[in-house]
């Protein structure tokens, strides 16, 4: 898969190129608009992830620019302003998703995973991690072929892990991802506790492995290494 | 006490002192004037005694007023005096000339009266005649000035109503009717220049706070992605975790406290304009769902008493955020195995959780920054609920009923 991330402001670029080549992605990046501009001319891209102020013009410009161009190109807008304007602008004109800065860089990841679900595998792609499989289009999850009933909550848990194995995921990041930005619920870390301990055992009672690791209280790492 | 007030009662009481001391000068005045009249007027009647022979008589007696008996020396001089003298069992007061005048060769004294009764009477009646036409001005200007002063200052509390209405957050600017008073009219001149420049100040500052919360997005999000991938290094040693750890927590606060504040600035600023038909029970309902998980997990007795629906024309993302902010609290602050009931009625809904205490300070309770028993609350989401509220025109109040903590909306319209 390849991405091009465009990005004005070069240390959070950089971080976001460090996060993804981590993740096997090919990276391209661009931090104005013309540099941007022309990448999209000559190269073709999986994904492309946009900001939308940009020096020297509109990120929605680039994404007009790039619909006309390739129309299979997934696209991303990473936005500072939480506008609903912007983001009703970006879909219309072809954008999948919108994120809004500051985002936890799990969240990226995640909704990078889900857009090339979409585009590329029309969401019937089943993902697995050894005895766990996940079948994102009807949100279900086995292990070793047995069917697990989960809570909606869990669900989005366990596809949230899988989607940034053997990464750091912060409780934080958790619950943005559960609950979206409702301000006062995101830092009530008890409930993230009780949804994973109930996922935990509903693994384990099929017969699954824990894969789960608590990280120094910071947040948990899905990983068999 | 009114402007107008002041001026009648001023003018009322410097009328009633002028009116008392012209009276009393008018009176002096006119009393000297009608003596001297009277003096002369015996004068010319001394010169006609003077020159009228009395032909060997030695004496006239026509009393009271003229009396000549002979003297027995004479005098340059007239005296003038005023005398009491018993007429018919009654006394009168008599203006009195007496002089000593040699007459043919004879000295006599001559004593000439006149009634003060007839001049003291049209002294009185000059004086009211004088003074009555005087008060009737007095009053009569006075009610001319009570009716012109009500019409001058008519623009002036026309445009002071307009003041009163004046709001920031209406943003309506303050257009001052046109008066035919230069004082007035340069008065709204300034009062409309300090309003909008108010108005323009209350913008910019506005702006600059969202700008400032947006322009912060950037840098907290370079923070956070870095210490999001240093955390995820393998050679930090614990100590170095711990304090990555910390910044990690700091600025997740910092990312809140500054969404919430954009938001609430985005408010104020009515950024929300999309607005749709929305029916609460329809939002209520997907809340649940989302919140359904978390009320099992605390053991609540949740309820819904679905009375009627209530249909708002708003907007939705809002709508959305203030009965996710209000189920959540109540989620939240509710105690293990509490009662959850929500109410919805037409034009009212209220959220009923379990609670030992009543909060304190309930005025201060939808303060920003007000931070509730835990501290790692940022303590907006309060401020953000009522300031939606405020936004649709609908109040948020909070009561603590029967060990239950009641937030209700309310809507009047």
């Amino acid at each position: 898969m390849k991405i091009l991330v465009i990005e004005d402001e070069l240390a959070l670029l950089e971080e976001i190129n460090q996060f993804l080549l981590k993740e096997e992605y090919v990276v391209e990046t661009a931090n104005a608009f013309d540099i941007a501009e022309d990448k999209i001319a000559i190269y073709h891209y999986d994904i492309t992830i946009v900001d939308i102020t940009l020096p020297g013009g509109s990120g929605l410009e680039l994404i007009q620019n790039l619909k006309k161009r390739n129309s299979d190109t997934g696209i991303l807008i990473i936005s500072a302003k939480n506008s609903l304007d912007d983001k009703l602008t970006g879909l219309d004109i072809g954008a999948d998703d919108y994120i809004t800065k500051p985002f936890h860089l799990a969240e990226l990841n995640a909704r990078i995973k889900a857009l090339i679900r979409r585009r590329y595998f029309k969401g019937a792609m089943e993902v697995s991690f050894n005895e766990i499989r996940i079948n994102s289009e009807e949100k279900t999850v086995f292990v070793n072929d047995a069917k697990l009933t989960l809570t909606k909550k869990e669900y989005a848990l366990i596809a949230f892990f899988i989607a940034n194995k053997n990464r750091l995921i912060t409780k934080e990041s958790i619950a943005e991802h559960l609950w979206g930005d409702h301000i006062d619920l995101v830092d009530n870390f008890d409930f993230i506790y009780t949804h994973i301990n109930n996922l935990r055992k509903k693994i384990e009672a099929a017969g699954g492995t824990d894969y789960l690791r608590t990280v120094y209280g910071m947040g948990y790492k899905f990983t068999d290494r | 006490m009114k402007l107008i007030h002041q001026l009648n009662r001023k003018y009322l009481t410097y009328a009633a002192i002028l009116f008392v001391a012209v009276g009393f000068v008018l009176f002096i005045l006119l009393r000297t004037i009608v003596r001297e009249e009277t003096d002369e007027k015996l004068l010319s009647l001394l010169d006609h005694i003077e020159a009228f022979d009395p032909g060997g008589k030695n004496m006239l007696e026509l009393f009271p007023v003229i009396s000549v008996k002979p003297a027995n020396h004479i005098s340059a001089d007239v005296f003038f005096s005023d005398t009491l003298l018993q007429i018919d069992d009654e006394s009168e007061v008599f203006r009195q000339l007496v002089a000593y005048r040699q007459i043919n060769n004879s000295n006599y004294k001559i004593v000439i009266r006149e009634s003060s009764v007839e001049s003291e009477d049209l002294l009185v009646s000059l004086t009211l005649i004088i003074l009555s036409s005087f008060g009737g001005l007095l009053l009569l200007i006075y009610l001319i000035n009570k009716r012109i002063s009500k019409k001058l200052w008519d623009p002036f509390f026309l445009n002071l109503d307009k003041l009163k209405q004046f709001s920031l957050q209406s943003s309506m600017s303050f257009s001052p009717e046109k008066s035919d008073t230069d004082e007035f009219n340069e008065m709204n001149r300034v009062l409309k220049s300090l309003t909008d420049k108010v108005l323009t100040d209350y913008d910019n500052l506005k702006k600059f706070s969202e700008n400032a919360s947006h322009e912060l997005q950037t840098p907290l999000a370079v923070i956070r992605s870095k210490t999001e991938a240093l955390l995820e290094e393998d050679q930090l040693s614990q100590e170095q975790i711990s304090k990555v750890e910390s910044i990690y927590k700091s600025v997740n606060r910092l990312t809140k406290i500054n969404s919430g504040l954009l938001l609430l600035t985005r408010i104020e600023n009515r950024q929300f304009t999309e607005a749709e038909k929305l029916r609460l029970n329809e939002t209520i309902q997907q809340q649940l769902e989302n919140f359904s998980e978390l009320m099992e997990i605390k053991k609540l007795n949740f309820t819904y008493d679905f009375q009627s629906d209530w249909v708002v024309e708003c907007n939705r993302s809002l709508l959305d955020m203030l009965i996710n902010n209000l189920f959540g609290n109540a989620i939240i602050h509710n105690i293990e195995g509490g009662v959850l009931k929500i109410v919805l009625s037409n034009r009212q809904l209220a959220f009923y959780n379990s609670g030992n205490h009543p909060l304190p300070d309930e005025n201060k309770l939808f303060e920003r920054f007000r931070k509730g028993d835990r501290s790692d609350s940022v303590g907006l989401g309060l401020a953000i609920s009522r300031q939606i509220c405020t936004y649709f025109g609908w109040e948020l109040t909070y009561r603590f009923q029967e060990q239950m903590h009641i937030f209700s909306i309310n809507s009047d319209n």
